[in-house]
């Protein structure tokens, strides 16, 4: 998983949390490396999982409501960082049908070692969309918190209701908007 | 010092500070981390890029210094194909110089200022179509240079795309083709002159073939009645060396005849059923003669599962047969001939397969591809001819659904293939088509003398009046009550109206002031006036065209003949259109008669009938009477033989055998005739030499004996 995801990560955890809490969360994961992320090393995605436990724990906030939070804050980071994915899309479904074909491609040519999940459009139309997700890491919620990042951003009425369908060797969850 | 080791020495006595200061120092120790390994990554990275970078640069210079010293002209456009683009980017030197535009004079610029008033556009606008469907292009086109001058290109263009697969380029590869295309143009101009040259020439070979051919039958036919006539010995041999040689020559005319309308494309087979037993029978009598004349062996092997009949060009493959085996008696000296023929494969045969082998000469392997070549003759093998025979023999044989091959060793023999097609299937169909009579009577061959059409009245029309007494004298000899002559195509007419009915007309085909086609046309109008039946009309024309029987046809003739006028050829062709009762009588007379080609024992017959009946006309007690005087005489000569086989005998033993030799063959004994020929030859030879001579032909003489009394009995 790419060094930013920690980064960020920890720069939210600093920003609503303190920095102490970061010392903390690092100093209950005993790294290697202690927790010394760059934005632009790789690193294993089970770190992830075990910084956001041990903020759990530290909190008393569920995982999932960390990662879905994460998600949601880190779209808003990514609107910042890279802007030139915002210049087409001018509404959330054409921005998050944009995700498999434009963003991903551009990550791909800067990492090509980047594992990334897969965002497939299923169904389209005037007023729904239906997202297939798929990833051999377990961070649906944090895509949920993507996709609401992305309509807040919009700033739209769009109902976000969700099933799993996980297989062996994969995450996989259906996301259905619906514009209120 | 570090912060935490100045508390630690009690400088800093706080608890708090003293865990803040620790939890701070920490953290940055973390951040150190995080630097340096951000910066490891980086140098590896860059480490990374430059390689990438450098392979990139050298794949670029690579691609770079071959467009730049490529050989072909190489030039880069932008994509825009509207707006007066597309404009030229870059260009290399060979560009250079074969449009003699500099790099900077050119740049920003269209490709279309190369182009000039012969430039073609159908090409131009081709060009444009393509590209602007994203595909490539690749054609010639004529540019103009800087200094006007036009030369020829070899384009090709590709178009360049983008990640997005959008063309933002095209690439175009140019050749200056100008001198192939000037050799191209020559090439073809000079295959126009040949073409035209050949085709003259063929025109001109045909042509006077025809030509040839007129004279040609007045030859053979008037030699032809010199030999009916009564000449004495020596009168009668000159005639039939005149005879002979005439044939000689018909047959080189028709070798080039035969050639040139294959070579003009205006050749076709006349394909119908035949019995290839008949047919080889029929082919081999003469050849058998020449070769034992050579002293050669002669065998023949007919395969047991022969069909009865096959369906092809019965005259063309004789033609083939006859010039195998005529070229291996021509080139073989000892041992002999052997012959077979058998079916391919031997069930439900799609092919009859024929072979000639020899144990002669033989062709040297350098030779032996060029045989089937036209005017080709083998050093060393001055036998004559045209060098067309076996050319004109692969070309029949490719018509004929064949193929023809050979093999040779050196001095050991030659043994030539062919095979025909047997077309079983054709003649299932024709069999059913045609179950009158006609089809059978088209095998019937008839002999000389038969009386076959007693009583008829004929109208033969001919300018020529060696020709028309020639048809005449046939005629009558076959029995016509009268012969109405006209020499010119009116006159034919008048006397069809005015001394009618005929039974049949033999009309010439070209005639002055009314030819043959006229007069046929005249003749069927005044029938339908008067509401008489068409008499079958007959046309004799030396020219074997396709095209001219066809006119003849179509002015209302029934058949045509072609020159020289062969007796049997006359007679099967009349006897497809006379009334049948007519016909019936014929076959009657003919299956009446004993006949040797029926006789199924030996494929040669000991003596030809046609010779011998051309004297007797058919009577079979003349023809005894004949026989007798024959025998006497050939006992006399035996005796005479025995009596001077010593040296000082040898000028009266080549007599007597010269004498024998001529009256065997007035007999039609051509093998008797033959083995005399022989004796007279080797009339200085020993002794011991000329008493195996006289064996073989005393030998020869029982069986002339034997065959007559077998036909006589």
């Amino acid at each position: 998983m790419k060094g930013i995801v920690f980064t960020e990560l920890l720069e939210m955890v600093e920003a609503r949390f303190g920095a102490d809490m970061v010392d903390d969360v690092l100093d209950d994961c005993s790294f290697v490396h202690d927790g010394a992320y760059t934005r632009i090393g790789t690193y294993d995605h089970h770190e992830l999982l075990t910084i956001v436990a041990a903020l759990a724990k530290r909190t008393s906030v569920s995982v999932r409501d960390l990662v879905y939070t994460y998600g949601h804050h880190l779209f808003e980071r990514f609107r910042v960082m890279m802007p030139h994915f915002f210049d087409q899309p001018q509404n959330a479904f054409e921005f998050l049908e944009s995700v498999h074909n434009v963003v991903h491609v551009e990550v791909k040519k800067l990492y090509s070692d980047a594992q990334l999940p897969s965002l497939k459009v299923r169904d389209r139309s005037h007023r729904t969309l239906v997202l297939e997700y798929g990833s051999s890491c377990p961070f649906a919620d944090f895509a949920h918190g993507l996709i609401c990042g992305c309509i807040d951003f919009f700033d739209e009425d769009i109902a976000v209701s969700y099933e799993d369908q996980n297989t062996p060797g994969c995450f996989g969850r259906v996301f259905r908007l619906e514009k209120v | 010092m570090s912060i935490s080791g100045y508390i630690e020495q009690g400088f800093v006595g706080d608890e708090d500070v003293y865990l803040r200061i620790r939890r701070l120092e920490k953290r940055l120790e973390r951040e150190k981390k995080a630097r340096l390994a951000a910066e490891d990554i980086l140098e590896h990275k860059s480490r990374e890029i430059y390689a990438v970078n450098k392979q990139l640069h050298e794949n670029a210079r690579l691609l770079e210094e071959t467009v730049i010293n490529a050989k072909d002209g190489v030039m880069i456009t932008d994509a825009d194909l509207e707006n007066g683009g597309p404009h030229i980017i870059y260009v290399n030197d060979a560009f250079t110089k074969i449009t003699g535009y500099r790099s900077e004079e050119v740049i920003g610029k269209t490709p279309r200022i190369l182009q000039g008033a012969e430039t073609d556009s159908k090409t131009l606008e081709m060009m444009k179509e393509r590209l602007k469907e994203g595909r490539s292009f690749q054609g010639e086109l004529k540019n103009y240079s800087k200094n006007g001058r036009p030369y020829w290109l070899d384009i090709s263009i590709t178009p360049v795309r983008n990640e997005e697969g959008e063309i933002t380029h095209f690439t175009a590869i140019e050749r200056d083709i100008t001198v192939r295309k000037m050799y191209e143009s020559e090439l073809q101009q000079s295959k126009k002159r040949a073409d035209t040259a050949s085709l003259a020439k063929s025109d001109f070979l045909a042509t006077m073939s025809h030509e040839l051919r007129t004279p040609m039958n007045g030859i053979i036919g008037l030699s032809e009645l010199l030999l009916e006539a009564e000449l004495g010995g020596e009168g009668h041999e000159l005639a039939q060396t005149i005879n002979g040689s005439a044939q000689n020559l018909l047959e080189l005319i028709n070798d080039i005849l035969d050639f040139s309308k294959i070579e003009a494309n205006e050749f076709s087979l006349e394909m119908h059923a035949f019995d290839v037993k008949e047919l080889v029978k029929n082919s081999i009598g003469f050849l058998r003669h020449l070769a034992r004349e050579k002293g050669l062996d002669f065998r023949v092997e007919l395969d047991l599962d022969l069909p009865e009949q096959v369906f092809n060009d019965c005259l063309r493959i004789r033609q083939v047969l006859n010039n195998l085996v005529g070229n291996a008696i021509k080139f073989t000296d000892k041992g002999g001939i052997s012959i077979s023929i058998a079916p391919m494969p031997s069930k439900n045969p799609t092919h009859i397969q024929f072979t000639v082998s020899d144990t002669g000469i033989g062709i040297p392997d350098d030779k032996i591809g060029l045989i089937f070549n036209k005017f080709q003759t083998l050093e060393g093998r001055n036998f004559g001819g045209t060098g067309l025979g076996l050319a004109i023999s692969k070309q029949l044989v490719d018509m004929m659904d064949g193929e023809i091959g050979v093999q040779s060793r050196l001095g050991e023999g030659t043994t030539f293939c062919f095979s025909v097609g047997a077309h079983l299937d054709e003649l299932k169909n024709q069999e059913r088509a045609c179950l009158s009579s006609k089809g059978s009577l088209q095998d019937r061959r008839v002999e000389n003398n038969e009386q076959i059409f007693k009583g008829l009245r004929i109208l033969s029309a001919d300018d020529h009046p060696t020709n028309l007494m020639m048809m005449s004298k046939i005629l009558k000899k076959l029995g016509a009550a009268e012969v109405v002559e006209a020499s010119q195509g009116l006159e034919a007419v008048e006397q069809y109206k005015t001394n009618g009915p005929f039974d049949c007309v033999v009309m010439d085909y070209h005639m002055p002031k009314m030819d043959g086609l006229e007069a046929a046309r005249l003749i069927r109008i005044f029938e339908a006036a008067q509401g008489m039946e068409a008499v079958p009309i007959v046309a004799v024309t030396a020219d074997a065209m396709r095209e001219t029987q066809e006119k003849c046809l179509d002015a209302g003739m029934n058949d045509y003949l072609s020159k020289p006028i062969v007796r049997r050829r006359l007679v099967d062709v009349l006897l497809r259109h006379l009334p049948a009762d007519v016909a019936e009588d014929a076959v009657l007379t003919r299956a009446l008669e004993p006949a040797e080609a029926h006789d199924g024992q030996s494929l040669e017959a000991v003596i030809d009938l046609s010779h011998l009946r051309q004297f007797t006309d058919g009577d079979i007690e003349e023809e005894q009477a004949f026989f007798d005087i024959f025998l006497e005489q050939a006992v006399l000569g035996l005796e005479a033989l025995e009596d001077h086989m010593s040296e000082e005998g040898a000028e009266l033993w080549k007599k007597t055998a010269h004498k024998l030799k001529g009256a065997a063959a007035n007999l039609g004994a051509n093998t008797l005739s033959g083995l005399c020929f022989e004796a007279e030859r080797r009339y200085d030879e020993p002794e011991s030499d000329k008493k195996q001579l006289l064996a073989a032909i005393q030998a020869e003489l029982v069986q002339v004996d034997q065959f007559m009394k077998a036909l006589h009995a």
